[in-house]
């Protein structure tokens, strides 16, 4: 199978400057290899950097030592260290995100915050919003909220808008960092066969499943983060 | 002790005589220098160091001065106010001349060497040789818009003039056709944006290929401007709201003259109005003519 | 794909340490980029000097117009300089009456713009100030108002008109919604965002505002005693701060 990521020797350690300095490493020389079509759980105890290592792998965080290699148009970027303009074109067309929270963009009504993705694809406008209506209505989000900004949105609805915002672009890597946490069962099952989908068509997705029932539904490997080195030291 | 006051003739000594022209010859020097530049740069604002005159500023500082300067002793001058040979400030610059210059004067266009107007061009065509001296208020077409003279000077420098145009835009949206009537803005030689002075729109065509040598003169502004014999003169406008100068319905109510530019003037306590031409000169030749 | 502009080793000292220094970036089209840093860190000065308002003392910024020539703006002569400004640039200033011509007519406002390129029909410059009047989301009833006449997010909104009608490839903001509510800000920004995706514009912006870069830029550089402490993509910034002020400035944003 085709690697699509390959992050060698991750190490992160945050420093609070207004803690007079105080370092706190939480990821230290984590390796992860990701295939396409596989699924990659991440687990460990709270604080072990599950997180930590997804928004690494996103380059959200910025990681101290190691590579982040990403599979994109047929090359290897590291996130770890490419200029940010080529870190915006790998998040455009290889690398997709779900957070758990929606940011909320004022007066955008959620089929165009569904359909953005695709226009940034070079879709044109009406064929985007079809397909963004198409994800709106199987993620059921009631049509009547459609034409409507998600900020008065319920907790659920709007991470279904953001699930459907992170997945309508069919791009090779996923990242999911607790997509189902805020969902009922029968969303969580539309989110669940979402994910199997992409994995069909060969994505390699890489996620936080809290609930075990999701997580033994898709992942097809789990990787349990290491915890770094507990000592924190003022520097 | 001090000498008894006694008023200037001709006949008295020396010590009471004006120099010829009124200015000294260093000033007359001043302004011929930025008249040559000024011919040579058509419709380019040329500073100059305006003097105190004998008349208060806005009665034509600037044009008397550029009178003084270039005026000859076999000139003969003409003056007018608004068309008419006749009003105080037309009748008072005429005898002042030719009072310090001692040239002769005349009403009738075709005579004049030289003609100091404010507010209008002669019906009479002017003719090569022939010299006009306008008094000019604002020599600044895009002071309204720009207060800055320095923004006003790199605009001229850059020839960006799309702020000219601005104005224009504001009139037809305003009255759904340019307004500007008088002091209508005019590019000089395809390069400087240039204020033609308050003269009516009705004059501006006059200026296009003048035969005669135009200069312009701002004295509480201190600033000179020519436009040359035969310059290209055009006046500013949209593609689809063309200039168009002012017609009449009526002809002169003394001369009958179609073709003038026309007042409107109350004749009588009973408030007849009644449209009579702006030129004297003109409407008196007309009449002449007609008899 | 080339920058749009590329600054390198941008310096403008107005020799009592205030100033900008050191200023190294690229952006590239379409790309919104934000200043942040509180007042006197540098970033208006920043901002003037790479509009070539103000003279560079050292360094390097090259252009890239619309037919990919590339313009070296530190020794740009005016009239080139102010050429650019009017066809391949916009700048947005904070208060309006700075960027607007409060005594003409909203419409004259934004068609002064296409007349200084040159166009000289009434009709379509018109029509043209109305279609953008409408893309700002003021109705053509308005046209002929003047701005004196209009609320701040709407003079704001016209200021873009005004800039965008020429559809520059690079416009300048200085804290653009500075003066404004919050609720008229949100409309501001939502505004931008969609014109500048849409005619892939790029914008370099100078604010205070946390908020306003995390919704519309791309990447953020921040600024501290005239040099750039911090630069990258901006969620990369305000979520994992590397610079001590950074972090100063990311804690200090009131959660909503």
């Amino acid at each position: 199978m085709t690697r699509l990521i390959d992050a060698q020797s991750v190490c992160k350690t945050f420093v609070l400057h207004q803690q007079d300095g105080l370092a706190l490493p939480v990821l230290d020389d984590v390796s992860l290899t990701v295939d396409a079509g596989e699924c990659v759980a991440l687990t460990g105890p709270s604080g072990a950097g599950k997180s930590t290592l997804l928004k690494a792998l996103y380059a959200n965080y910025l990681t101290g030592r190691g590579r982040v290699l990403i599979r994109h148009r047929d090359r290897w970027v590291d996130m770890a260290a490419a200029p940010p303009h080529e870190v915006a074109d790998v998040r455009r067309h290889t690398l997709g995100y779900v957070s758990q929270f929606l940011r909320v963009i004022p007066r955008v009504p959620a089929l165009d915050i569904v359909a953005e993705p695709l226009l940034e694809w070079g879709c044109p406008q009406a064929e985007a919003r079809d397909e963004a209506a198409a994800w709106l209505a199987r993620l059921n989000i009631a049509p009547r909220l459609w034409r409507l900004p998600p900020a008065t949105f319920s907790g659920g609805e709007q991470q279904r808008v953001n699930i459907a915002r992170g997945m309508i672009a069919p791009r090779p890597i996923l990242l999911l960092d607790e997509p189902t946490a805020s969902l009922d069962t029968g969303n969580r099952d539309v989110v669940v066969a979402l994910m199997r989908e992409a994995l069909q068509r060969g994505a390699a997705l890489v996620g936080i499943f809290h609930d075990e029932a999701t997580r033994d539904a898709i992942a097809t490997r789990v990787f349990d983060v290491p915890l770094a080195r507990a000592t924190e030291q003022a520097a | 002790m001090t000498e008894p006051f006694s008023p200037p003739s001709a006949n008295l000594d020396d010590r009471w005589r004006y120099n010829f022209g009124f200015l000294d010859e260093n000033t007359k020097r001043m302004l011929r220098r930025a008249l040559l530049k000024a011919v040579a740069v058509p419709g380019y604002q040329v500073p100059f160091g305006s003097r105190e005159m004998p008349l208060p500023y806005g009665w034509g500082t600037g044009g008397i001065q550029l009178t003084a300067a270039v005026i000859g002793h076999e000139d003969v001058l003409k003056v007018i106010d608004q068309g008419a040979d006749d009003t105080t400030n037309a009748v008072n610059i005429r005898r002042f001349f030719a009072r310090v210059a001692g040239v002769a004067t005349t009403t009738v266009t075709r005579d004049a060497t030289l003609i100091q107007t404010r507010h209008r061009i002669p019906e009479t065509p002017l003719a090569e040789g022939q010299i006009m001296v306008f008094q000019v208020p604002e020599p600044e077409p895009l002071r309204t818009l720009e207060a800055s003279e320095v923004e006003t000077r790199k605009l001229h420098a850059h020839q960006e003039y799309g702020l000219m145009h601005v104005k224009l835009y504001e009139d037809i949206a305003r009255y759904g056709h340019i307004a500007t009537s008088y002091d209508y803005p005019v590019m000089v030689n395809r390069r400087y944006l240039a204020s033609p002075s308050p003269i009516p729109k009705f004059d501006n065509p006059k200026l296009h290929r003048s035969p005669a040598l135009m200069l312009f003169g701002a004295g509480r502004e201190k600033r000179l401007y020519a436009i040359p014999p035969y310059t290209e003169v055009e006046s500013l406008a949209f593609e689809d709201h063309p200039f168009e100068a002012q017609h009449w319905s009526q002809a002169c109510a003394l001369c009958g003259s179609s073709d003038s530019y026309l007042d409107e003037i109350i004749a009588d306590d009973a408030g007849v109005r009644q449209f009579v031409c702006s030129d004297t000169d003109h409407c008196r030749q007309q009449r002449e003519a007609a008899q | 794909m080339t920058p749009i502009l590329s600054v390198q080793g941008l310096r403008k000292d107005y020799g009592n340490g205030q100033g900008c220094f050191d200023i190294d970036f690229e952006l590239f089209a379409g790309e919104v980029l934000c200043i942040v840093g509180e007042s006197g860190s540098g970033k208006s000065t920043l901002l003037a000097t790479l509009a070539g308002k103000l003279a560079a003392d050292d360094g390097s910024v090259v252009f890239r117009d619309k037919n990919e020539r590339a313009h070296e703006l530190t020794r740009l002569a005016e009239a080139e300089r102010r050429r650019l400004a009017r066809s391949e640039w916009g700048y947005v200033t904070q208060h309006a009456r700075d960027g607007l011509r409060m005594n003409v007519s909203a419409g004259a406002n934004v068609s002064e713009r296409l007349m200084a390129l040159g166009e000289r029909h009434y009709g379509r410059l018109r029509a043209a100030a109305a279609d953008w009047l409408e893309k700002v989301e003021i109705g053509a009833d308005r046209l002929d108002d003047k701005p004196c006449a209009f609320s701040g997010g709407m003079q704001q909104r016209l200021q873009i008109a005004r800039n965008l009608v020429t559809r520059p490839r690079l416009v300048f903001m200085d804290e653009p919604t500075g003066g404004l509510d919050v609720s008229v800000q949100a409309r501001f920004l939502d505004l931008t965002r969609r014109l500048v995706h849409d005619n892939r514009i790029a914008v370099i912006m100078v604010t205070h505002d946390l908020g306003v870069a995390r919704l519309l830029a791309q990447r953020t550089l921040v600024m501290q005693g005239g040099r750039v402490v911090e630069a990258g993509l901006t969620d990369q910034i305000l979520d994992d701060p590397q610079h001590p002020y950074t972090q100063l400035l990311v804690s200090s944003i009131l959660q909503a």
